[in-house]
């Protein structure tokens, strides 16, 4: 009735385009609303040991919405560089963003991705680039945004490309550094498949507890 | 002797392009090029034989090569994939029958490729989600690759050697619409009877509904900012339509075929320039087009030298009733297109045909080449262009069953649903051959 055998491959490529924990968040949703507690419960048993933070979402782990936190925190950009997407909180950011904010959005290599279809989604509202170029999105009036998920205040879960585009030249080179808290408090697990950093990376960090 | 080696350098070169797919164009460019030199040191003009390639055939693929591209970048086929998805609730036996629809209805508008590019992805992405087997991956991407031959084969402009017969003139747009279109949605509507009742693809299989549902709502999510972009798709829409009327409306005599499909890709060239310049780059298929031009000059040297006409007339004159004929005719395309591909075969055997259409209704001789290219283009996986591209898709996603085994789409795998698929649209173009004979 409930067998996930064999899910594992489709849920990396859905993180690869839609983020961690929109794409944890819509297989919990769909499970609860398609077979309830004993729908998430086969999900998290079979998914949830590899996927953290698919656990903690069925566990029922979230931060506060803090869109329009996030979104006056790049009042006053030209431009912004995501690192890593996450569809649930790009779409509803790039609603409030004004038009004139340039967007850029780096992919984590971790996860597949179609990149057709990808583009054939954001490619009118984003641009997409990667380590090599994204510093051309750089000045005083540019940020870098990434998705957090977790802390403890001391360290942040972040995803693995965060920590190839942040470094000494790059916090120079961009005005902000924004951390999107999504997950609430630190998980208890490893975070498999995301590093942890250090909170002093970012300039703000929103949605912490 | 120069007739001789003229069909020794098409065999060797048809041959050749069958064996080496990947290399087809350099070989075809080689043996036009071989093919025009040592006809022209035989005494023969050059220019004639150049002057002999279809241009309006071309004229025509190229023009509908940009409306399809226009009409893809419009988003209009992944939203109906998506659609599709969303009507089917994933449930793997649907979605081989609503999938084969939608690539028959597509291909019978626009060519395979762009479609298999643009729907491909979605049904792979439902693959990975929804779970596959061996068995049901051969079978639904087998037969979706079948449904675009079927699709092609059902309208005057879904692929080549229909273009071909519209632009030679040999059949109306109409006539042709009328008497193909019912014939290859009877096989489609036959082959999936037989897959569904006799094969079930889905055997084994162990699709529960919570995983169907996550397999909806994800690739609703993957494919939620995929927009219709209006700017594309109703200049697409209408200049494609008015294409198809102004076919249907007007005879070949009073405006050329041709000439309809360059006023109508000139248009949605103007009306989407602005959105997409790069269009016309992309939309015309330079390699199938060029392919196709030394195609055309490599069966045009063997032409002259009469070698077509005098197997059509040797067809002909043997001493068996004009269905027999037809059969052997309808056949050997059918497994010359298999072994050679659809282009050289159609551009050969529509010559070979001529004399027998002068003896039974031409519509009939027409209809039945048409048919057996479809029915030998299913036959075997390198027979058409889009089975190689699909193989490297499927490859290239990594697919593997519940149990983590790999399964994949190759030359073998294909086998049992071209053979399938070859006899049942076979057995019904020859049925329908017999019908239009009859009448």
């Amino acid at each position: 009735m409930t067998s996930l055998e064999g899910l594992a491959p489709a849920f990396r490529r859905c993180v690869g385009e839609l983020g961690m924990w929109s794409a944890s968040s819509l297989f919990v949703a769909t499970a609860r609303a398609a077979g309830g507690e004993a729908g998430v419960a086969a999900l998290e048993e079979a998914l949830g040991s590899e996927f953290p933070v698919l656990e903690q979402v069925a566990l029922g782990f979230a931060a506060p919405d803090v869109t329009e936190e996030v979104a006056a925190s790049c009042v006053g950009l030209r431009r912004l560089v995501v690192v890593g997407i996450e569809s649930d909180c790009l779409a509803p950011l790039l609603a409030r963003l004004p038009r004139t904010v340039a967007v850029a959005l780096i992919l984590d290599p971790t996860f597949p991705v179609d990149l057709d279809r990808l583009r054939a989604g954001w490619g009118h509202q984003v641009e997409l680039t990667d380590l090599a170029a994204f510093q051309r999105f750089s000045g005083t009036k540019s940020a870098l945004l990434t998705t957090v998920y977790g802390t403890d205040g001391f360290r942040a879960a972040v995803a693995r490309v965060w920590l190839r585009c942040h470094g000494d030249d790059v916090r120079s080179q961009f005005g902000r550094l924004i951390g999107w808290n999504v997950l609430g408090a630190t998980m208890d697990r490893f975070p498999r498949w995301l590093v942890e950093t250090d909170i002093d990376d970012f300039t703000d960090l929103i949605g912490a507890p | 002797m120069s007739s001789l080696f003229l069909l020794g350098l098409f065999v060797t070169t048809i041959v050749a392009q069958a064996v080496f797919p990947a290399r087809r164009l350099e070989i075809v460019l080689s043996g036009a090029g071989l093919a025009i030199a040592s006809s022209a040191l035989a005494g023969n003009d050059a220019s004639r034989i150049l002057a002999e390639i279809p241009w309006d055939v071309l004229v025509i693929m190229a023009s509908l090569g940009v409306v399809s591209r226009v009409l893809g970048e419009s988003g209009v086929f992944t939203r109906l994939a998506v659609r599709g998805t969303l009507l089917t609730r994933a449930e793997p036996r649907w979605i081989l029958v609503g999938g084969a629809l939608l690539m028959f209805f597509i291909s019978g508008l626009v060519n395979n490729i762009t479609a298999l590019l643009l729907v491909l992805p979605i049904v792979i992405a439902i693959f990975e989600l929804v779970g596959t087997t061996q068995r049901h991956l051969r079978w639904t991407i087998g037969v979706l690759l079948v449904a675009c031959n079927l699709g092609g084969a059902s309208t005057p402009i879904g692929d080549f050697p229909a273009i071909l017969l519209l632009g030679a003139g040999a059949m109306a747009f109409k006539d042709y619409l009328v008497l193909a279109f019912p014939a290859a949605l009877v096989a489609l509507v036959l082959l999936l009877v037989i897959v569904q009742l006799v094969v079930r693809p889905t055997r084994g299989m162990d699709a529960s509904p919570l995983r169907r549902e996550i397999t909806v709502a994800a690739v609703e999510a993957l494919h939620r900012r995929v927009r219709l972009d209006p700017w594309l798709l109703i200049p697409g829409l209408v200049v494609l339509a008015a294409m198809l009327a102004a076919w249907i409306v007007f005879p070949a005599s009073v405006v050329p075929p041709h000439m309809i499909a360059w006023i109508g890709g000139v248009v949605v060239l103007a009306a989407t320039a602005h959105r997409t310049k790069t269009a016309l780059i992309k939309g015309i298929d330079v390699e199938a087009t060029l392919f196709l031009f030394a195609l055309f000059a490599l069966v045009g040297t063997v032409s002259a030298s009469g070698f077509f006409a005098d197997l059509g007339d040797r067809l002909a004159d043997l001493p068996l009733p004009p269905s027999v004929k037809l059969v052997i005719l309808v056949g050997t395309t059918g497994l010359a297109t298999g072994l050679f591909s659809a282009g050289p075969s159609m551009a050969a055997m529509l010559e070979v045909g001529q004399p027998l259409a002068s003896s039974v209704a031409p519509a009939a001789v027409y209809i039945g080449l048409a048919l057996g290219v479809c029915a030998g283009s299913s036959l075997l996986l390198t027979a058409a262009t889009s089975g190689p591209l699909t193989e490297s898709l499927i490859a290239r996603a990594s697919l593997a069953d519940d149990q983590g085994r790999p399964v994949s789409f190759t030359f073998k795998s294909f086998l049992p649903v071209g053979v399938l698929s070859f006899s049942v649209i076979l057995g019904v173009g020859l049925v329908t051959v017999g019908l239009i004979a009859g009448t």
